[in-house]
C-alpha cells in the first residue's frame, strides 16, 4: 500500500513515458505485483489511446492548406521594400558637411588663418563623411541581399504559384472533358483560363486548346 | 529537398539567401501549425488565415533568428501568440461550446469511413465526445496536453512555448490526464465510446 502511494502520482508520467529509465522500470515492476495499480495504469493508457485515435481520425480538408504559400508570398510581395532610407540626421549631416566644405573652398584667402582652420575642420568633416557613407553603405549592404532577394523572390513565387494554379485548372479541364465529354463546359473553362493566363505562355496554350476543342465540336 | 535536413540547417540556408529552404520549412510545418491553430480557433478559414500569418512573421524574422531554441518551438510560440491575439480580438474565450458543436458536426473524419454510414455516425459521436472532453480541460491543461500529445513536443519544449517551469507543465499534464480519465473512463467501461 505504501508502495502504491509512492508511485501513484507518477502514473501519468509513466504512461506518457516522461520518466527516467530507472523509475520506469521500478514502476513496471510494481505494476506486475499490484493489480489495482495495473488497472489504474491501464485506464490511463486507454484514455490516451482514445484521445490519440480521435486525433488520427481528424482530417484537415485539402483546400484549407492549398493557398497558404500563395498567401504568404503575396503578402510579402505587396510589402514595401525593406531597404531602409538614409536616416534624416545622416542626411542633414551630409548636407552640412558638404556646404561647409564648399564654402571653405570658395572663400579661401591665404592670409586669414581662420580660413585655414575652417578648411582643416571641413577636411575632417569630409573624412568623417566618407567614413560615414562607407559605414551606412556597409550597413545597408548587410540588409540588402536578404531583403532584396526576398522581395524579388516573393514576386517570383507568386507568379510561380499562379502558373501552377492555372496548370492545375487546365489539367482539371482536360480530365473533366475526358470523363464527361462536355465540349461546352471545356470551351467555357478554356476561355476563362485564357483570360486568367493573359500574358503568359499558358494563354497561348489555352488558345490552341480552345481552337482544337472548337474544331472537335 | 532532403527530408532529413534539420530545420536549423534549412534556416541557415535561408539566411544565406536560399529561398527554397523557407518553402521546405513551410511545407514541413504548415499542416501541423494549421491543425494546432484549428484546435484553438475552431474555424477553418481563421486557422488558414492565422497559419499564413505565422509563416509571414517567420519569414520576416527568420533572417535574424538564432538557434538558441528549437525552430519548431519558436514556430509554436508565434502560433500561440497569434491565436491569443485572435481570441482577444474576437472576445470569445468562453464561447467554445457553441463553436465546438458546429465544428464537430461538420468536421470531416477519415475518408475510408464514408463507405459505412453507420460506422461514420458512430465515429463522429465518438470523436465529438472525446473532443468535448478535451475542451473541458482548463486552458492551460488543454494547451499542455495538446502540445505534448498531438504536437509531439517534449516537456522542455513546452516550457519554452508556454513560458512555464517544467514542474508546472508536468502538473498541468497530470491534471489533464486525470480529468480526461474521470470523463472518458466511465464511458469507455460501458462501451459507449
Amino acid at each position: 500500500m505504501t508502495t502504491c502511494k509512492k508511485f501513484e502520482e507518477s502514473y501519468t508520467d509513466y504512461v506518457c513515458e516522461l520518466l527516467e529509465d530507472e523509475k520506469m522500470d521500478s514502476i513496471a515492476a510494481h505494476l506486475r505485483e499490484c493489480p489495482n495499480c495495473a488497472r489504474e495504469v491501464d485506464s490511463l493508457k486507454a484514455v490516451l489511446q482514445l484521445t490519440d485515435e480521435a486525433e488520427r481520425t481528424r482530417k484537415i480538408p485539402g483546400w484549407a492548406l492549398e493557398d497558404i504559400e500563395m498567401k504568404v508570398y503575396k503578402r510579402l510581395a505587396s510589402e514595401s521594400p525593406t531597404v531602409s532610407p538614409i536616416p534624416v540626421i545622416s542626411r542633414l549631416f551630409h548636407l552640412f558637411s558638404y556646404s561647409l566644405f564648399s564654402l571653405t573652398i570658395r572663400s579661401t584667402r591665404w592670409r586669414y588663418p581662420w580660413i585655414w582652420r575652417g578648411a582643416i575642420v571641413s577636411c575632417i568633416f569630409a573624412a568623417v563623411l566618407i567614413v560615414n557613407s562607407i559605414f551606412f553603405n556597409e550597413n545597408r549592404q548587410t540588409n540588402v541581399p536578404l531583403s532584396a532577394t526576398a522581395i524579388q523572390s516573393s514576386s517570383d513565387r507568386v507568379n510561380q504559384y499562379f502558373q501552377q494554379e492555372i496548370e492545375r485548372d487546365l489539367e482539371e479541364t482536360f480530365v473533366t472533358r475526358y470523363l464527361s465529354n462536355d465540349d461546352w463546359a471545356t470551351t467555357g473553362n478554356l476561355r476563362w483560363l485564357k483570360e486568367r493566363a493573359k500574358g503568359t505562355h499558358l494563354a497561348t496554350f489555352a488558345t490552341q486548346q480552345l481552337q482544337i476543342a472548337r474544331v472537335g465540336k | 529537398m532532403d527530408k532529413l535536413i534539420d530545420d536549423e540547417i534549412l534556416v541557415a540556408q535561408f539566411q544565406a539567401g536560399r529561398q527554397e529552404a523557407f518553402d521546405e520549412l513551410m511545407k514541413r510545418y504548415k499542416h501541423k501549425i494549421y491543425a494546432y491553430l484549428l484546435r484553438s480557433v475552431k474555424n477553418y478559414e481563421d486557422a488558414a488565415e492565422l497559419t499564413s500569418e505565422v509563416f509571414f512573421k517567420v519569414y520576416r524574422a527568420l533572417g535574424k533568428w538564432r538557434p538558441d531554441a528549437c525552430f519548431s518551438t519558436w514556430l509554436y510560440t508565434i502560433a500561440r501568440n497569434l491565436s491569443i491575439d485572435h481570441h482577444r480580438a474576437n472576445s470569445r474565450w468562453l464561447t467554445y461550446s457553441l463553436d465546438d458543436e458546429e465544428l464537430s458536426l461538420n468536421e470531416p473524419v477519415a475518408a475510408d469511413l464514408a463507405s459505412n454510414p453507420q460506422w461514420q455516425l458512430e465515429e463522429n459521436d465518438r470523436h465529438r465526445i472525446i473532443c468535448a472532453a478535451i475542451d473541458q480541460l482548463s486552458p492551460k491543461q488543454k494547451e499542455v496536453f495538446v502540445l505534448n500529445r498531438y504536437e509531439g513536443l517534449q516537456i522542455k519544449e513546452i516550457t519554452e512555448v508556454l513560458g512555464m517551469a517544467e514542474g508546472t507543465v508536468k502538473i498541468h499534464l497530470h491534471r489533464a490526464m486525470k480529468k480526461l480519465q474521470s470523463l472518458l473512463h466511465p464511458l469507455w467501461e460501458q462501451n459507449e465510446i
